[in-house]
């Protein structure tokens, strides 16, 4: 797994990148809202026009982002499993006329484009500092940036730890497997419990008590 | 005047297995202390017992007053620890917001706070660096940015754990300029006996979590004997010509 | 599953984020209130925990792979009321940061698998005696729960036909659900042996 590849483009320069993170989120809240709530109450041909119109506003967007779109499309492109499966269902079921079937599909896979280009132009911790401007409890803030940064040591730690195993237990299937597997998950776990008593030491020899900047 | 003054240290692991064993020693101030002993010898116990960090037995004076869980917090305003994994230092996400990170609590305000880790990130050589992610750059990087934070604090005393361990030999020699431009009283844990020998005035050589001897590094550090017993080697500098007449 | 955007209709994305923020909320207070400094980094290493293991799919043979959800496990090591803000966080990150499930369906996915893994899951591991048989339950149980939920808010959205997708649901979940009960009772066997002091407040 890449592990640049959550913000991979949020420090790029660009005249999206420079406009300011709360911008961005009510930009891409209103979208989402114009989206999944507004553009369905319209009849059918006017879906067509609104799905049509939003598209074109997210390729201008993106035009001035300088986000390729290779990268946007292709990430978005990993709800299609899930969209496929469940507007397919309905579609064999009689529920979903094909138009329907099109409309859904479009539709998750437009919201997922809006989000990345959110995210793909705005640092995590812009866009937590923003939230935390309008109020968000710190507690749950805190959690996030402390989620955020020790996300990328456990990856590198389970790379290693699956490196291991397969190279000591590369046929194993079935309930071994799932042994295997929950133990290692327990050794992440146990050094999470370790590094969070490091990481409060190094915050209490910096005068930490309790209370968060 | 003594700035570290122990009495009867003493700390046991909470599964009942004594790491420290009633130590007793005394560190004048401005001096460079290396705690040198194998793995399990208890060398990071007492630098976490030393920055009030552990519950132990025995008295630990600092500046002379007395470290108690009371005045711990109070006392740590004059230490700084630079632990040995940067990933466990660093965790804001931001490089400036870590090395300013508890300034405020020793009465900076927000521009004051900002100088000192504008400074203290000169020192390192890493202008430029304020806005960048601990998780982005180098291990040496990192390394530099938790020296940092310790220098921003200005503190009396700072504790080093196995500071050179894992650098490259560039970034090792970076260290080690940079620890002798430092100030204060500095104890510093390591396996690195040249770098003991390059860094510091005296040294505790510590096993079983009691010391063994107290002195010049090159003095104990070139006992054969007792370097051996204690599954410790002579470093090379002091064996030079070891077989010639 | 985490619902993507585009698939819940407006009554119920509403309705769900009403139902999970009020639960989000009180937990925030609860939490607050007692909440030691020495917990605060504890909080944010079990979330990015929790994150990653939802993103990290193991295979169980047969050509499938799964993930588990890690509410039942966070719950009974912090307790519901952290484990639920844990779990909240995590699927608000992984909704943001990598389109793991919608950002406006996000009330339904803590819903389906906040609300129902860390109360409810946690509810029935407590309320039945002896470890594993209480985990296995407790993780089939919140399994079928939670595809029900997920199931009714689709269909009440338009989006499933209830009587032909109902069955398939809830037993791919219910499968799910008791892996991830056996997997939760392997974790907490293995940190019995490594590390008992972590279980020390829950035994």
């Amino acid at each position: 797994m890449n592990h640049a590849f959550i913000d991979r483009y949020s420090r790029l320069d660009s005249p999206l990148h420079k406009r300011s993170p709360a911008t961005k989120i009510l930009g891409v809240s209103v979208c989402l809202i114009a989206l999944l709530f507004v553009i369905p109450l319209l009849n059918p041909p006017q879906i067509w026009a609104g799905l049509l119109i939003y598209s074109a506003i997210m390729v201008l967007i993106t035009l001035s982002s300088s986000v390729p779109f290779s990268f946007l499309l292709s990430r978005s492109a990993l709800v299609l499993p899930f969209s496929v499966l469940i507007v397919f269902v309905n579609y064999v079921s009689g529920n979903f006329s094909f138009a329907q079937m099109i409309e859904t599909t479009v539709k998750s896979l437009l919201s997922i484009f809006t989000l990345l280009l959110l995210t793909s132009t705005t640092p995590f911790h812009e866009i937590l500092k923003q939230l935390s401007r309008w109020g968000t409890p710190r507690l749950f803030i805190i959690i996030l940036s402390f989620m955020y940064r020790y996300f990328f040591l456990l990856m590198g730690e389970i790379e290693a730890l699956e490196r291991a195993v397969h190279m000591r237990h590369s046929s194993v299937s079935g309930w071994k497997r799932i042994r295997v597997y929950t133990n290692m998950i327990g050794m992440l776990l146990v050094r999470s419990y370790e590094r969070a008593e490091h990481v409060y030491q190094a915050m209490q020899m910096r005068g930490f008590t309790g209370d968060f900047p | 005047m003594s700035q570290l003054s122990v009495k009867g240290l003493s700390y046991t692991y909470s599964d009942g297995v004594p790491a420290l064993k009633g130590l007793d020693f005394q560190l004048e101030t401005g001096s460079r202390t290396a705690l040198v002993g194998p793995n399990g010898a208890g060398k990071t116990s007492l630098l976490l017992a030393i920055a009030g960090l552990l519950q132990t037995q025995g008295e630990i004076l600092i500046n002379h007053a007395p470290l108690t869980a009371k005045n711990a917090d109070s006392l740590r305003e004059h230490m700084s620890f630079v632990f040995q994994n940067p990933d466990e230092m660093l965790f804001m996400p931001t490089v400036i917001e870590d090395v300013c990170f508890g300034l405020d609590t020793l009465g900076l305000d927000d521009k004051m706070a900002l100088e000192r880790g504008q400074a203290a990130l000169s020192q390192v050589s890493l202008e430029g660096y304020e806005q960048r992610s601990a998780h982005h750059l180098s291990y040496g990087e990192r390394r530099k940015v938790c020296i940092a934070t310790a220098l921003a604090r200005r503190s009396d005393i700072t504790l080093f754990d196995e500071p050179s361990r894992e650098l490259d030999p560039y970034g090792r020699r970076n260290f080690i300029d940079l620890f002798h431009k430092m100030t204060g009283t500095m104890i510093l844990a390591t396996h690195d006996l040249e770098l003991v020998l390059e860094t510091c005035t005296q040294m505790i050589l510590l096993d079983e979590g009691q010391i063994i001897k107290m002195g010049k590094p090159d003095e104990i550090l070139g006992d054969v004997q007792l370097m051996e017993s204690h599954k410790l080697e002579v470093p090379h500098s002091l064996t030079r010509h070891p077989h010639s007449h | 599953m985490h619902i993507p955007d585009g698939f819940l209709n407006t009554p119920v994305t509403l309705a769900t984020a009403g139902v999970s923020g009020l639960t989000l909320v009180y937990s925030l207070k609860k939490v607050n209130q007692s909440i030691r400094p020495e917990q605060i980094p504890l909080l944010g290493l079990l979330a990015s925990f929790v994150f990653m293991i939802q993103l990290f799919s193991f295979p169980i043979g047969i050509g499938t792979s799964i993930h588990l959800t890690g509410a039942l496990l966070i719950s009974i090591l912090v307790g519901p009321l952290a484990g639920f803000l844990i779990m909240t966080i995590s699927l608000f990150a992984l909704a943001l940061l990598f389109q793991h499930g919608g950002m406006l369906s996000l009330g339904a996915n803590i819903l389906n698998m906040g609300v129902v893994g860390c109360f409810l899951g946690y509810g029935i591991y407590r309320f039945i005696p002896g470890r594993r048989a209480s985990l296995i339950v407790a993780g089939l149980l919140s399994g079928v729960v939670s595809a029900s939920f997920c199931a009714l808010e689709l269909a009440l959205s338009g989006m499933l036909d209830l009587s032909s997708a109902f069955a398939t649901m809830l037993l791919i979940y219910g499968i799910t659900g008791t892996i991830e009960g056996v997997a939760s009772m392997f974790i907490l066997e293995f940190l019995k042996k490594i590390k008992p002091e972590l279980l020390e407040s829950t035994a």
